[in-house]
Parts: structure tokens; sequence; C-alpha cells
């Protein structure tokens, strides 16, 4: 389900549309230099232009692919979705703690990610919430259909292990933890942007291990089997 | 020291400033914020691209102002009639998500430049206008909450800082889910495929709201 950044995606032999392996290379090149662009620039401010001049070949090709702006934001979102870990690839170490331990993994990871890994995260925030709204139908009915991180199979996981309530569509429950985490990375990609811009209205600066306990507390309690 | 009265320029600059901003959320919320240009504001109102820059410097600069004014226009959590709010808290949340379509179509262009800044905008833009909420909490959240915990709704075991965003943080995606159509797709398709009635789907949010922050 899966797939690394930097991997040709599943069936890449002969891509939907029979792409030949040449052409898929070429197309992972380009959509890894735009990913890179996109988070380092914003959406607005990268050129296709530029993007050409970079990789040395010309702009009619990349359009060739992608044929617009939009086109190529929406596969580089796509590639950088598939290449962020699913909820349940956390350490074994971690799945023993069960579901909560498991969510506990993943906000505790923003805190340590490289600049680099940062740069997929970016981009699927821009996705969410910097693209204008038919773009973001688009995004969000990819998230419905792939699941990129795998929140269904997790949510069933914890519903078998009894940690998750199962008296609530699981859909409701997927929706809200993922809000949780888009709108935790997005803090945390600006608090990495702008140190402590973000604290409290009384000037205390947030205390990551606190915040994190709080959060978990509360999603415990919505979504947690009682 | 009594504040001075002021002169007959600064009232008109005043007047042009509210004329422009009122020009402007108009034209972002029809074209969204790429899509609406200053020069076209300008030939609408008949004056040079230049006298609005000199009220807002920057097109990203003019929308923060159209946003600060849309958002400080849409009600406040507690503005609910008095029989809603005597219900308690969760009522209160309930009511603003049962009422949101007639409150969106009540005022569609603050609403449609709220949006636009939550979702629409650059990332960069964005944190500003976060930053702007985090400081003028425009929905008076923490009073909210605040009532919540006297009248013994809320659950007081976790820091009510922390309460009030993880419910701001759901309730402003479930609320952007619910305005804009397959904005969510999964949301409103059951697990099963099946299209899950509005009113369901806020039934089972407040619920889940409540076992969250409610009290125990």
């Amino acid at each position: 389900m899966k797939t690394p950044a930097g991997m040709p995606a599943p069936g890449a032999q002969r891509g939907k549309r029979g792409r030949r392996p040449r052409t898929e290379i070429k197309r992972n090149r380009i959509l890894d230099a735009a990913i890179q662009r996109f988070a380092t620039q914003g959406y607005r401010a990268m050129l296709v232009d530029e993007l050409a001049d970079e990789l040395g070949i010309s702009k009619g090709s990349i359009f060739q692919h992608f044929e617009s702006k939009e086109g190529l934001f929406l596969a580089a979102f796509k590639r950088a979705a598939l290449s962020i870990p699913a909820w349940l690839d956390a350490p074994p170490e971690w799945k023993q703690k069960g579901f909560f331990g498991i969510v506990r993994y993943w906000l505790e990871r923003p805190a340590v990610l490289t600049d680099q890994e940062w740069i997929a995260f970016k981009v699927t925030l821009m996705a969410v919430y910097s693209t204008d709204l038919s773009m973001k139908r688009n995004v969000m009915r990819f998230m419905a259909d792939r699941d990129p991180y795998g929140a269904r199979d997790f949510i069933k996981w914890g519903i078998e292990r009894g940690e998750v309530r199962a008296d609530v569509d699981p859909e409701l429950i997927a929706s809200m933890l993922g809000w949780m985490m888009e709108r935790y990375e997005d803090r945390m990609l600006s608090d990495r942007q702008t140190p402590q811009l973000f604290r409290y209205p009384d000037g205390r600066p947030e205390q990551a291990g606190r915040r994190i306990e709080q959060l978990l507390e509360l999603l415990r309690g919505a979504i947690g089997r009682s | 020291m009594k504040p001075r009265r002021k002169t007959g320029t600064q009232k008109r600059s005043l007047v042009k400033r509210a004329g422009i901003l009122e020009t402007a959320m108009k034209h972002f919320a029809e074209r969204g914020y790429d899509g609406a240009r200053v020069e076209d504001m300008a030939l609408e109102m008949g004056i040079s691209k230049g006298s609005i820059f000199q009220h807002f410097k920057t097109k990203p600069g003019l929308f923060l102002a159209c946003y600060q004014k849309g958002i400080a226009a849409i009600p406040d959590y507690l503005d609910v009639p008095a029989e809603v709010k005597s219900k308690g808290f969760f009522e209160v949340l309930r009511f603003w998500l049962e009422n949101a379509e007639t409150q969106h179509e009540e005022n569609p262009i603050n609403n449609r430049v709220v949006l636009l800044g939550d979702f629409g905008v650059s990332m960069e833009l964005r944190r500003e206008i976060t930053r702007h909420n985090a400081s003028h909490d425009p929905y008076a959240i923490r009073e909210f909450v605040r009532w919540g915990i006297e009248r013994g709704d809320l659950r007081t075991d976790t820091d009510p800082e922390f309460l009030a965003w993880f419910l701001h943080w759901q309730w402003e995606s479930f609320l952007a889910a619910l305005l804009v159509q397959g904005l969510d797709p999964g949301l409103f398709t059951g697990s099963n495929g099946r299209p899950i009635p509005v009113e369901e789907r806020i039934r089972q949010f407040v619920e889940l709201l409540r076992a969250g922050v409610g009290r125990r």
C-alpha cells in the first residue's frame, strides 16, 4: 500500500495508462523537484519555468506530463502524501502501547523531523490549507479514496483491540483524528519557521510534552472506548 | 486626554478606507484570492490602484484587513437565542452546526472571505491570520469555554486553553466540510458507502465532542 519516496509507484512497470518505466522515472524526477520547490517557495511563487530550468528540460515537457500547474501540484501532493508513513507504520515498541500509544508516537514525531522530512508534510499541509477550494476538493477526494495514511486500517485495529469506541461510524472517527493531526502539524510547522510565534495569550511558552498529553487525553475521551 | 475631533480630511480618509474594504471583500468573495485583482477593484471604484495601496500597502495586507472585518461580523459562539443558551454548552454547539448554512447565507460575503482565509491563501498569509485569531479570539471561544465550565458542562481536569483549541480545531474542520460540499467526501458517506443525513452526522459529532470535552 505504501510507497516510500523515491521509489516508483506500485504498478510502475506499466502504469495505469501504460506508462513505460522511463517515462515513469522522468515523471517522478519532475515531481520530486516540484515537491521541493512548492514546499520552499509556496504555491504561487513556484514557477514552472524555473523548475524546467533546474531539471534541464522544457516547460512544455512538464505540461505534457501534468497539463497545468494545478495538475502538477496535485500530482506532487499525491506523491508527498504516499511517502509519509501510515499510522500503523509506528515502531513495534510503540505499537505495543496500543492505539493511543501510536497516536502519541506520531504527535511527538514532528519535533524531531529534519527540514528535508518536513518537505513532504509541508506540501500536504499546503494542499489542505493553501490552495483554492476546487483544488482542495480534489485533494480530499484522493484522501477519501486512497486513504494514504491508512487511517481506516488504524481505526479498525483500535476497535478490534477494544481501545476505540465501536458505537460511532469509523469514518467520523477517521475525520476527527485527521483534523487533529493536520492542525497540530500546521502549528508545529509554524513554530518551526517562526520560533515562538505561538504562545499562550498570557505569554507562557507552550510546552510540547504537556501539549501532547492534553490533546491525547481529550482525544481519548472523544473516540476512546469508555 | 480628550480625544481630538477628527478633521474633515481624516473622516474622508476613513470613509474611503471603508469603501475600499467593501469592494475588496466582494471581489475576494467572488473570485478567490488569486482571481481578485486590485486593478479591477480600483477600476470599479473609479480610483487609482496606488490609492488602494496607500491604505493597505500590499494585496496580502488588503486581504488581511478584509478577513478581520469579515470574521468580526460573524456571531460569537454565545450569540444564540436565550432558549438555546439555557440548554447548555452542547446545545449551543449543535445550534450553530444546524444553522450553519442559514448563517452562511445571511452574510455570504463575510463568510466566504473567512473561508478563503482559512483554506485558500498562501501559508504565509495563513500564519498571519492564525496569529490574529490567537490574539483576538474572534468567536470568543475562551468566554464560551469559561461559561461551559461554570455551568458544569465541561471537564475541568484539562487546561481550558487546550480544551478550547481541541474544540475549535474540530469545529472549524467539521464546519468547513459541512459548508463546502464534497470537502470531506468520507464524512458524509458512511463506511458502507451510503450517504449519511447531515443531521445524523451533526448529532454524532456533537456526541463525540461531548465525550471528549464534557464533564465525566
